[in-house]
């Protein structure tokens, strides 16, 4: 495997996975002659030395490593090196398609037939302390409930298409949080806490397991991030390389596929150019370290060897994010057809073609569900945005045999108001919402949870922020209790002192 | 989590409903069958989990295992309050009026029914304490004793042999050599010149030396040579820029505030130059604290721009995230302060004082009541403009006689337009009013009047008056605002049982100083005419502050050396062990008292030390036994942070822009990396790339890490491909004129970007490159321009060399 290694050659290699890892890692293995001994104590950062460790041991067993293969050699400490769950896990991945803005939920899933039947009527109960606004009487909610499905459940006329798959799906009708406000109840929602700046509920996910995918980030967030920005997807204290890779928006066209994330393609130097900038960058550090022998040379090595990670990524991340790899018939049930569900349509299918492909953690945002007013208008546009997107989704996901290791999860910061504000809006309400749960290991057809009459407050087997967040670890095989990391002299949770797994909604 | 508990605890009744006591239909609910048979078991399958010695969990810091606990309570207060069920709080959380326990449902009324009867007759336990233990309380002479609550001591300089008496150039020299010798170790050489004078630009002024910075170091054989570069490089303004940085991230600097609403702080840069400019000054770090705790508090000086400074020195407190449209406005005041406390602590003290809002401090001898002294000193500090919907920050104006002078004419004009303003209104209200009386008395005549005086004056006149104030308000010269703080009405606080405060303790705390780092008898009350901020501000720079002086010199070891002597920077509490170099910390400590607090001078101590100018090259047996260089037998090796490689990267491709103050218009810009726009919500992709992922909180120590990203940064980034085609460019500009061989021409690209030669092997092997470069490429050959592409690769290989980025 000598010789020039033409940008077209690799990449057919590659495509040819199998046979191109062993290429890539016998050729790095003879060129760099790292020894073994200062790879095994190596323990200290970056997924590319973890890779590169792994594929010189494999290949030193005379096995062959495969692109995107899980890492199976333990006695590597890298961050990202994928680790063994608490407990068999029953999610491998997480699909979060999040609402930002706060959708109604007695306009969506939690249908309330006592605020049609006393539509105008005064709350006849207190409101609460803090609110956003104030708000007047209760509005009935302009679209009609029906059931769907085996199961029966009821879904309003906004969600045709998902109507349809509700015997897939787990609501929670009970989900609370405390903060009335769009950023604080953001940062509650991803971090836990909208007091203190904390790790983001992904970036807890890729520390506590790790990546399945080598060559690709751990955590991914397709879209804009809205209020809380980065912190929703920063990791505070935890190491930097669980934070998520950002794509702001998906493109259709192969060719802007470097548009979507930073720094992945070069206009100036052919690839092939590239790979021998490369192997003159190792030989130079070669040449200038010869006989080091202190412990920052293993750090030295990593960072070279990093390049030649980096160098796959950039071949194979864009393979996964060209969405014209995928057929007529599929992107058409993902929507992507130009019309008014081609954006989310998009971030559906990436976020499908990332988890896939071993991202742990994919969050697809659509903004901006904030109807103080034009409720009626805005609910409806928004809705058939992402109707069928989330379908396509989910029927693409089972009928890939994916549905049932991938935990897709709907819902937003907040839910809103049954009494309205002005005559058309109702205000932000994190005292009720609803969120839905499909694959990875819940029940399907099943609703956990009640509102009071009107869906103004959770009152039955109440399901607050940390109890999402200790239920979603739970699915994917960790005790939320004993996820803890080290910092400023004590252990820190993502569900800080709280949280109660919600057994009910696991098959 | 528990903030949320008590917000929520309004949920109303009316749905919950209240559990009606049942009859009292049990004569014997006095007696200890009873408690065995109904209350035990209870206690014991629904509460123990959570509040149990059994367990080891103390939830709420209640524990209910024996009677004893039972009554003395939790951080809610007592559980049981014999024969009065009403007035346990055990009860209203059974009952979910509070607290609602236990938190999986509510147990069925007749189970309340028990407690409340047990509790009615007395609440009769047959459980011992034996089984139960407290939580440890703080063991104050112990904690005492823990090595960095110590008075800063003056400590004697060690004996060293002969060898290390030629090695030594100071005593920094004498405390590293005497551990060096314990253990049999060496120091290591010297470092050439070359590495030296890298090592030290970079390290005061975050770039590269220029070529000719680096040759007349080569060429100057004194032995003041490497003194004259300390010198010329504390001089120059990028030293300022460089550890204004450092200083920055403790302080959470940002441009945007973050957290919910991310409003731009447009002022903030001004703190951040005022950094600069005072650690370009050497301003000697006690005053640079007080002033940033107090400035504003201080005697004001004559100079303008020195009362100016005085202000602007305040951002630090103003500076933080800020949940600016949360709608509990006593939460987010808490919040705020609970910030202010957290930064200092961390920052100055080395403490982790925010853990003592809701409880004792787990760890450290920091109690609830420590927390609340000091948060009491920054509830009487105003920090908060307002508490709109969605708040703002408090900003004051710099003071300025010029502008003072200039507004003269425009307030008097203002003023009049105001006059008319108000008397129309007045008379529009007036007619209204009057219309509205004669209407009814049917006075035709003064109805007349009234609605010709409101044909007049109508709603259209005083909205074209209105707008002619506003238009007048603008144009009235804008004093400079600043973010800042002051004083207001001193408020002592209650402890926050849990941490919120809708859950206040019975007696206020008054304001202070953590115990542990006061001597009860010299403790003096705090003015009551003002909010305590400077007596903190003095207290914490303070001659008997143990932390402080300990604090920074520690940070400055660490600033120069990457790692500090102390692992932990912004912690030196319970958990903390002595440093292996205490002595050395605590004569470090002690110098820069003596030295008035110049950093400065430290600079020059900590710099021209022999330690600091050891090679990083290791000896091969030592380094086996202490890998982590523990004992500082060598330097050690260190990955620049972002801005460094940015701002190098910049100077290379010649673009960079060296102007000293503002805020870049974007991120392309071509600034120095300082200037860049810091936005909590939308980090730069550089910043995220390199490690500088989170500027809402105190950040002790940048990470370093290895990922592939930073290698597609180098691979990738225009901003590599830019640099290293300018120095391409330049080189074979000169090597054309020059008429230089291609052997001479990688030398210069060697000494533009590693500041060195290059060996015969390197360039050999440049060449090999340089030549399938060009055949690959199939590009013609021999002229300057066509070769641009692959000397373009070769710079970039440089860059992207470990040498580049990592200090030797």
């Amino acid at each position: 495997m000598d010789g020039p290694l033409s940008g077209a050659f690799i990449v057919e290699r590659i495509r040819l996975s199998r046979l191109a890892a062993m290429a890539i890692s016998t050729h790095v293995y003879e060129k760099l002659m790292i020894p073994r001994r200062s790879l095994l104590r190596f323990c200290t950062a970056g997924i590319g030395q973890l890779a590169l460790a792994d594929l010189l041991l494999r290949s030193g067993r005379g096995e062959m490593p495969e692109l995107g293969e899980n890492s199976d050699s333990k006695s590597i400490g890298s961050p990202l090196q994928a680790k063994v769950p608490h407990f068999p896990a029953r999610a491998k991945r997480v699909i979060c398609l999040f609402m930002h803005g706060g959708p109604s939920q007695v306009d969506t899933f939690d249908y309330k037939p006592e605020l049609l039947a006393r539509d105008g009527e005064p709350l006849p109960f207190e409101k609460p302390r803090i609110q956003f606004s104030q708000t007047g009487n209760l509005l009935r909610s302009p679209w009609k409930f029906s059931q769907h499905g085996q199961c029966g459940a009821y879904v309003s006329e906004l969600f045709p298409q998902i109507a349809t798959c509700v015997d897939d799906i787990t609501f929670i009708k009970s989900m609370y949080g405390s903060n009335e406000a769009h950023g604080g109840a953001m940062l509650k929602m991803h971090t836990g806490s909208d007091t203190f700046v904390r790790p983001s509920l992904g970036a807890w996910i890729s520390y506590g397991l790790g990546t399945e995918n080598e060559n690709l980030p751990s955590f991914v967030s397709i879209g804009s991030t809205g209020h809380g920005g980065l912190q929703n997807f920063g990791t505070a204290f935890l190491p930097p390389i669980h934070q998520a890779t950002r794509i702001a928006h998906v493109v259709r066209n192969r060719q802007e596929i470097g548009t979507m994330m930073a720094n992945l393609t070069n206009q100036q130097l052919p690839r092939d150019a590239q790979w021998k900038q490369i192997e003159l960058l190792r030989d130079l550090d070669r040449l200038k370290r010869p006989q080091a022998v202190d412990h920052s040379n293993d750090v030295l090595d990593a960072r070279i060897a990093s390049f030649e990670i980096a160098f796959r990524m950039q071949t194979e991340a864009p393979e996964v994010l060209d969405l014209s790899k995928e057929t007529e018939a599929t992107l058409k049930a993902y929507g992507i057809d130009g019309g008014p569900t081609e954006n989310f349509g998009k971030q559906c299918l990436l976020a499908r073609r990332l988890s896939e492909s071993g991202v742990r953690f994919v969050q697809a945002t659509h903004s901006y569900w904030d109807q103080h007013s034009e409720l009626k208008e805005k609910h409806t546009e928004l809705a058939s945005q992402v109707d069928l997107p989330i379908a396509g989704l989910l029927r693409d996901l089972k009928s890939r045999g994916l549905l049932n290791e991938t935990l897709v999860i709907w819902g937003g910061e907040f839910g809103r108001t049954p009494t309205a504000q002005g005559k058309n809006g109702r205000d932000h309400n994190p005292h009720a919402f609803t969120y839905w749960l499909a694959g990875g290991g819940t029940k399907g057809g099943f609703s956990y949870g009640k509102t009071d009459d009107f869906g103004f407050y959770a009152v039955d087997d109440k399901v607050h922020v940390h109890d999402y967040h200790a239920t979603l670890l739970h699915l994917l095989g960790i005790d939320h209790e004993r996820l803890t990391y080290r910092f400023g002299g004590r252990d820190f949770r993502l569900t800080d002192v709280a949280g109660q797994v919600v057994h009910d909604i696991i098959a | 989590m528990q903030l949320d508990c008590l917000t929520r605890s309004t949920l109303i009744l009316c749905i919950l409903g209240m559990a009606e006591a049942t009859a009292q239909e049990f004569s014997d609910a006095g007696s200890i069958e009873f408690f065995e048979s109904r209350i035990r078991p209870v206690l014991v399958e629904h509460c123990y989990k959570c509040h149990s010695s059994e367990t080891e969990k103390r939830r709420g810091g209640l524990h209910v295992d024996d009677r004893e606990s039972l009554l003395e309570g939790g951080d809610s207060g007592p559980a049981v309050v014999p024969n009065k069920p009403d007035e346990s709080l055990l009860v209203a959380a059974l009952r979910h009026d509070e607290l609602k326990m236990p938190p999986g449902g509510k147990l069925p009324d007749s189970v309340i029914a028990d407690f409340v009867n047990w509790i009615e007759r007395g609440a009769v336990d047959s459980r011992t304490k034996s089984t139960s233990s407290k939580l440890k309380t703080v063991d104050w002479e112990l904690a005492r004793q823990h090595w960095s609550f110590q008075a800063v001591r003056d400590v004697p300089i060690p004996d060293v042999d002969e060898l290390g008496s030629a090695w030594a150039r100071n005593p920094i020299d004498r405390f590293i050599y005497s551990s060096l010798q314990s253990q049999f170790f060496k120091p290591a050489d010297v470092a050439d010149k070359i590495v030296l004078i890298r090592r030290a630009t970079f390290d005061l002024t975050g770039l590269p030396p220029t070529r000719e910075e680096v040759q007349d170091f080569l060429n100057d054989d004194s032995d003041e040579a490497f003194a004259q570069v300390v010198d010329r490089l504390l001089q120059s303004p990028a030293y300022g820029e460089r550890w204004a940085r450092h200083w920055l991230d403790l302080a959470r600097y940002a441009d945007t505030n973050g957290a919910d609403e991310n409003h731009p702080l447009t002022n903030a840069f001004r703190y951040r130059d005022w950094v600069v400019r005072k650690l370009n000054e050497d301003l000697p770090f006690d005053q640079f604290v007080v002033q940033q705790i107090a400035g504003d508090l201080l005697p004001r000086p004559a100079s303008e721009s020195e009362a100016g400074d005085l202000l602007t020195a305040t951002g630090f407190l103003v500076l933080g995230p800020k949940m600016l449209a949360e709608q509990d406005k006593g939460k987010m005041i808490v919040d705020i302060i609970d910030e202010q406390v957290d930064t200092v602590g961390r920052t100055l003290l080395g403490l982790t004082l925010g853990c003592a809002r809701c409880h004792d401090h787990k760890f450290d001898p920091i109690t609830t009541r420590d927390y609340y002294a000091l948060a009491g000193i920054f509830a009487s500090t105003q920090t908060m403009a307002n508490s709109d919907h969605v708040s703002k920050w408090m900003e004051r104006p710099l003071p300025s006689h010029a502008i003072d002078e200039k507004r003269v004419p425009f307030l008097a004009s203002l003023e009049l337009a105001q006059q008319e303003l108000d008397r129309l209104k007045d008379l529009r209200q007036k007619a209204k009013k009057r219309k509205e009386k004669d209407s009814s008395s049917e006075d035709s005549l003064k109805a007349v009047n009234a609605e010709t005086t409101l044909a007049l004056i109508t709603p259209l006149a005083i909205q074209l008056q209105e707008a002619r104030v506003k238009r007048l308000e603008d144009e009235v010269p804008k004093y400079t605002s600043v973010m800042a703080v002051k004083d207001q009405t001193i408020q002592e606080l209650p402890i926050h049982i849990r941490g919120s405060h809708l859950s206040l303790g019975t007696d206020k705390v008054p304001r202070g100083f953590p115990t542990i780092l006061t001597n009860d008898q010299n403790a003096s009350a705090l003015p009551i005419s003002a909010s305590g901020r400077l007596e903190l501000a003095r207290w914490l720079v303070a001659q008997n502050n143990p932390l402080t002086a300990k604090v920074i010199a520690n940070r400055l070891w660490l600033w120069h050396f990457g790692r500090g002597l102390v692992d932990s920077p912004s912690n030196f509490g319970l958990q903390t062990h002595a440093p292996l170099h205490l002595d050395l910390l605590n004569w470090l400590s002690r110098e820069l008292m003596h030295r008035r607090w110049s950093i400065k001078d430290m600079h020059r101590l900590i710099m021209l030390s022999a330690t600091y100018q050891m090679s990083s090259i290791a000896s091969a047996a030592d380094e086996v036994i202490d890998p982590s260089n523990r004992y500082w037998r060598r330097a050690d090796r260190r990955r620049l942070e972002v801005e460094p490689i940015r701002d190098a990267l910049l100077m290379l491709g010649g673009t960079l822009d060296r102007m000293h103050t503002g805020v870049a218009a974007n991120s392309d810009a071509t600034r120095r990396t300082l200037y860049l726009p810091i936005n909590r919500s939308a980090m730069n992709d550089i910043f995220l790339t390199f490690d500088y992922v989170d500027a809402s909180s105190h950040l002790e120590h940048r990470p370093s890490t290895t990922v592939p990203q930073q290698a597609l940064f180098m691979m990738n980034n225009p901003l590599v491909g830019n640099a290293a085609q300018s120095v391409a460019q330049k080189s074979l500009d000169s090597a054309l004129e020059q008429s230089y061989s291609h052997e001479i021409t990688i030398q210069q690209v060697f000494h533009s970007i590693l500041s060195r030669p290059a060996s015969q092997n390197e360039i050999a092997r440049c060449v090999a490159f340089l030549n399938t470069m060009k055949s690959n490429a199939s590009l013609p050959d021999e002229t300057s321009t066509a070769d641009l592409p692959a000397w373009t690769a070769l710079c970039q290989a440089l860059l992207s060399s470990n040498e580049f980025v990592y200090l030797d």
